[in-house]
């Protein structure tokens, strides 16, 4: 399967923000938010961080 | 079963415990049925949500892993790094010696998605780790 950086990256902050949810946090309402938090976190931080490099390509 | 076994525990053991804590036996084994099978130390606890949760989203994330072609690492590998790597994904238990039994070769490091999926393969095995000592931590009472 071949799957190009962006979905990857969804799909990796998904399951992790999953598994961070359920651990880290004792009700679902809390789990739902803070897995929330880090999905925008692992999403946000990569989006970010790739437009920085666009402008620094070498 | 782990809960129960918990609860009750031998007398000799639970003459060298402090109070409130399970007989180390007891945490071993619950650790290492959390560390083969991903989410079963929670469901030895009762917790059948989260072992459900945990198992689907280690296991999916394993697949995906093995889907994007990504690679094994060997623990004779002359990089630390790689052997590292290696540990990283013996720690998600049992998925991985059975990924090789049905004649998963280790990956195609010319694959374009190669890298990825290795990536997901030590992430799942980081994240069963998280798991084993959240298992843990309920075990010993620290969490709900």
């Amino acid at each position: 399967m071949a799957l190009t950086h962006f979905p990857a990256l969804v799909i990796f902050s998904f399951l992790v923000s999953v598994v961070f949810g359920v651990l880290a946090k004792d009700t679902p309402r809390e789990r739902f938010v803070y897995g929330a938090k880090v999905f925008g976190a692992f999403v946000g931080t990569a989006v970010v961080l790739g437009w920085l490099m666009y402008f620094f390509p070498r | 079963m782990a809960g129960k076994a918990i609860a009750e525990g031998s007398a000799a053991e639970k003459t060298r415990v402090s109070p409130g804590h399970p007989p180390t036996l007891t945490l071993v084994r619950l650790c290492a049925a959390a560390w083969l099978i991903p989410g079963l130390g929670h469901l030895l606890l009762k917790r059948s949500w989260r072992a459900l949760i945990l198992f689907v989203s280690i296991m999916i994330m394993f697949a995906l892993g093995l889907a994007m072609q990504g690679q094994y690492f060997s623990a004779s590998s002359a990089s630390y790094l790689e052997v590292l790597g290696h540990y990283g994904e013996l720690c998600v238990g049992l998925a991985l010696p059975a990924a090789r039994f049905f004649g998963y070769g280790g990956g195609d490091p010319f694959f374009v998605s190669s890298d990825f999926g290795t990536a997901f393969l030590v992430a799942a095995g980081m994240l069963n780790v998280l798991a084993v000592l959240d298992c843990f931590d309920i075990a010993m009472g620290r969490k709900v």
